[in-house]
């Protein structure tokens, strides 16, 4: 059954069909904001964690949820905030930011299926080596294919700053790729 | 890879999803956040406080307007009682002043004959009567006063006034000595 999001903010708003409202929005985006948190954070159990803590944030604070803009990047936001929280836990378990993306790119590659092609591995270590700003963007935008006006929304910055922010993110990654393939 | 191009790649991410994932998830949003919302012990609380403080603002007030009421009753009896004396001792002032006022024209009448004195005890007798039956009335005033609210000394008066000597003295018969009225005699 597809529901549109204006019957899930309906359903949300009305304490009778809150939980039917609950129920169709897990169903509609729990995929792509799992694996959204997924790609930040790589390990399962963390990205279960932060969707479980996103669902449950946007429930209790639905009613700031502004209908000027898209519940879907509203969803987004919550969840970009709760994976940036764990991110910096585990990088305050490390000693430097270096043995972070070292931890997180070491993770990528014990996560990644068997059968997975190596050069989407690569491209995994290599966002790891970004930036935060970069690496949401280049993210949201590689995999998700959101439009920049939704990322800018999503991440409070300008259209332009996010088309920058892509072009060097991209950049970096296939320099990453070339280096590390020629390695290998 | 010289002409590597990222965005001809495959957008696969290459993590395996784990099985009842996002059934997991559910169950758990649902669990903390609908059934933590509709838990019948918290409302309940809140109900039981809620009547508990109503309670005893009910009680409170009901407690003081009670207080109040028997304040005020003690105080317009009190207030009756006072009237009833202050009209009793108005009464005496009267008598003693005619008293005087006999005793003074005694003298004057120097070679008056007999009948004339005894003219003077029943005038005085009379007087006393009428004493007796303002008594009477004043407290007739007094029960009026409690249920029409604060009558002055001229509308007494003006009620005396209405009364012939003989309807006083009758009214005075009737009525009994008031003990205050004894110390005056």
């Amino acid at each position: 059954m597809n529901v549109t999001e204006q019957e899930i903010i309906e359903w949300m708003s009305k304490p009778r069909s809150q939980e039917k409202g609950l129920r169709a929005l897990m169903d509609t985006y729990q995929s792509r904001l799992y694996w959204h948190i997924r790609r930040l954070i790589v390990d399962h159990a963390l990205a279960q964690d932060v969707l479980q803590d996103t669902f449950i944030k946007a429930f209790t604070n639905f009613h700031q949820f502004k209908k000027e803009s898209k519940l879907y990047t509203w969803l987004y936001r919550i969840a970009t905030n709760e994976a940036l929280q764990q991110l910096n836990k585990m990088k305050k378990m490390q000693k430097s930011d270096e043995d972070a993306e070292y931890y997180l790119q070491n993770l990528t590659a014990d996560s990644a299926i068997a059968t997975g092609e190596e050069i989407t591995v690569l491209l995994q270590k290599a966002i790891h080596t970004l930036p935060e700003k970069q690496k949401l963007v280049f993210t949201m935008r590689y995999y998700d294919e959101m439009p920049y006006e939704e990322i800018s929304q999503v991440l409070d910055m300008s259209v332009g700053t996010c088309k920058t922010n892509y072009h060097y993110a991209k950049q970096k990654i296939e320099d990453f790729i070339k280096l590390n393939s020629e390695e290998m | 890879m010289e002409n590597l191009d990222i965005e001809k790649l495959s957008r696969e991410t290459p993590y395996k999803l784990p099985e009842n994932t996002f059934e997991s998830v559910q169950n758990n949003v649902l669990q903390k956040t609908l059934r933590k919302t509709q838990t019948p012990v918290f409302n309940l609380k809140w109900i039981y406080a809620a009547a508990a403080v109503l309670l005893l603002i009910f009680t409170a007030n009901f407690l003081i307007n009670t207080n109040g009421k028997k304040v005020t009753t003690e105080k317009t009896q009190l207030t009756a009682q006072n009237q009833i004396v202050s009209q009793q001792n108005i009464a005496a002032q009267a008598f003693t002043s005619s008293d005087d006022a006999v005793a003074q024209n005694t003298p004057d009448m120097g070679d008056t004959n007999d009948s004339d004195v005894v003219n003077l005890t029943s005038q005085k007798g009379s007087h006393l009567n009428g004493i007796k039956q303002s008594k009477g009335n004043a407290d007739l005033a007094t029960v009026n006063k409690m249920k029409t609210n604060s009558p002055t000394e001229a509308q007494i008066d003006n009620v005396l006034d209405g009364f012939s000597s003989s309807e006083i003295a009758s009214l005075s018969n009737n009525s009994e000595q008031d003990v205050y009225l004894d110390l005056y005699n």
